[in-house]
């Protein structure tokens, strides 16, 4: 018994260990190119806003699940507290909002460069990439947290941006503003926002 | 046999299923973000005072630090900005080494000293970070918020300080403590009116501030734009940025 074992261990552990280190050079490798398109398209002067809003929503909004950050910006207990049609009509709505935010401040990415450092596996259905927006006057530190959906694609559900989640950091407003109102008026204030 | 394969389906599974199951996806979420000491549910019994020094500061920023630092990054050039910056952080050095000490970093200390004999040599008086741009030495900054932090205090409630912002009741007496040991203090208590003293740091430090702010790429307002509600926003930008720093 202790033989097969042995074996099955030792069959398994290295597909297992290396499909681990796949995904995570895999998530690093794309990062980087994306990183570099991303770049080139912020820096080439022949764009005009609208084309650069463009080309990158072409090039980097597909590694966004913004439903899902729209779905995790809400905690337990206030999503259980709404009703189906509620939830529904707020992710819809913040969707919306977290898209056009992102896409807003690109433009102040101009004459930065990024440099990806590193990824780091956190359980099996999680890599966090780790890069820096460097410039004449620092770097500030992203990690782009990605999750594994169940067709094995990885999506970004939230940025660290500056050791600040935007994930938690719209929890926190949200779970803070619905301490004084109701949800109703939490999605009235949302959409005069978006 | 049956067991062994059993046992290996299970295996199998649980190393390469990891598929999700959409009820309740998002539970799956919570811990890593409910764990998180700055979540939401925050005890502030200033909170009336905080959202409206809140306003006040973010009045303050956009009307009167805002277009001064505009016409200070006009007329100072950027690398005359940088030098003073790095002068200022150059005599943070007794504040950092002595919370890298008391934290047990003796590396850091030790790189903080070296950082500052380099800087404070080479660095002409520390207006060159020549530690970083020579030899490639990165500061370690640590305040005394940050070591009682490293011991287990907690933040305390949140407290917004009329210009300088959002603090917590921690951070605001680690503050006061690490003046102490800041050679800037010292400078001004040598003038003899008390009054006049605490006002020519309190300068100084907001000059610091201003200066340090010109360096910026990204403006008050870019940051702050894409908040639903300001105050909670920035009392949890801050808790989440401290909490890393003491962690790290």
């Amino acid at each position: 018994m202790k033989i097969v074992f042995s074996f099955l261990f030792t069959i398994f552990l290295p597909i297992y260990l290396n499909a681990q280190s796949a995904d995570e050079k895999l998530l690093f490798d794309k990062m980087a190119v994306i990183s570099n398109n991303f770049y080139e398209i912020l820096n080439d002067d022949k764009n005009n806003a609208q084309m650069r809003r463009d080309k990158i929503i072409k090039e980097v909004i597909h590694l966004f699940d913004f439903k899902l950050m729209a779905r995790l910006s809400l905690d337990k207990n206030i999503r259980h507290s709404i009703s189906k049609e509620q939830y529904k009509e707020f992710t819809d709505v913040f969707e919306d909002y977290i898209k056009d935010f992102y896409l807003d401040r690109i433009d102040l990415l101009k004459g930065t460069s990024s440099n990806v450092k590193e990824s780091t596996k956190n359980n099996k259905n999680r890599i966090f990439v780790k890069a820096t927006v460097d410039s004449d006057t620092g770097s500030t530190l992203i990690v782009y947290k990605f999750y594994k959906n169940k067709e094995n694609k990885w999506f970004i559900y939230d940025l660290e941006i500056a050791n600040v989640s935007i994930l938690q950091s719209y929890r926190a407003q949200f779970s803070s503003y619905l301490s004084e109102h109701s949800f109703d008026e939490l999605l009235i204030k949302l959409k005069k926002q978006a | 046999m049956k067991i062994v394969f059993t046992f290996l389906l299970i295996f199998s599974l649980s190393l390469f299923g990891g598929d999700f199951v959409d009820n309740g996806f998002e539970d799956e979420f919570e811990k890593e973000l409910v764990s998180k000491p700055s979540a939401t549910e925050v005890f502030d019994p200033l909170v009336h005072y905080n959202r409206f020094m809140t306003d006040v500061n973010d009045m303050l920023m956009i009307n009167v630090v805002e277009p001064v630092t505009d016409g200070y990054r006009y007329v100072v050039p950027q690398v005359a900005r940088k030098s003073i910056y790095n002068l200022f952080e150059n005599l943070y050095y007794p504040v950092s080494v002595t919370n890298n000490l008391l934290q047990l970093k003796f590396n850091y200390s030790f790189t903080e000293t070296i950082r500052f004999l380099a800087n404070s040599t080479l660095g002409i008086l520390g207006l060159f970070d020549v530690a970083d741009e020579w030899f490639g030495i990165k500061p370690h900054k640590e305040d005394f918020g940050q070591t009682l932090g490293y011991y287990g205090v907690g933040s305390g409630f949140p407290i917004v300080m009329p210009f300088f912002g959002q603090y917590n009741i921690r951070d605001f007496f680690g503050n006061i403590t690490d003046n102490y040991f800041n050679p800037t203090y010292h400078a001004s208590l040598k003038i003899n009116d008390a009054m006049v003293s605490y006002t020519v740091y309190t300068i100084v430090r907001g000059y610091k501030e201003v200066n340090e702010y010109s360096l910026s790429d990204t403006s008050y307002e870019d940051i702050t734009k894409g908040s639903f509600d300001l105050y909670p926003f920035i009392r949890d930008a801050y808790e989440q940025n401290r909490n890393k720093l003491i962690e790290e």
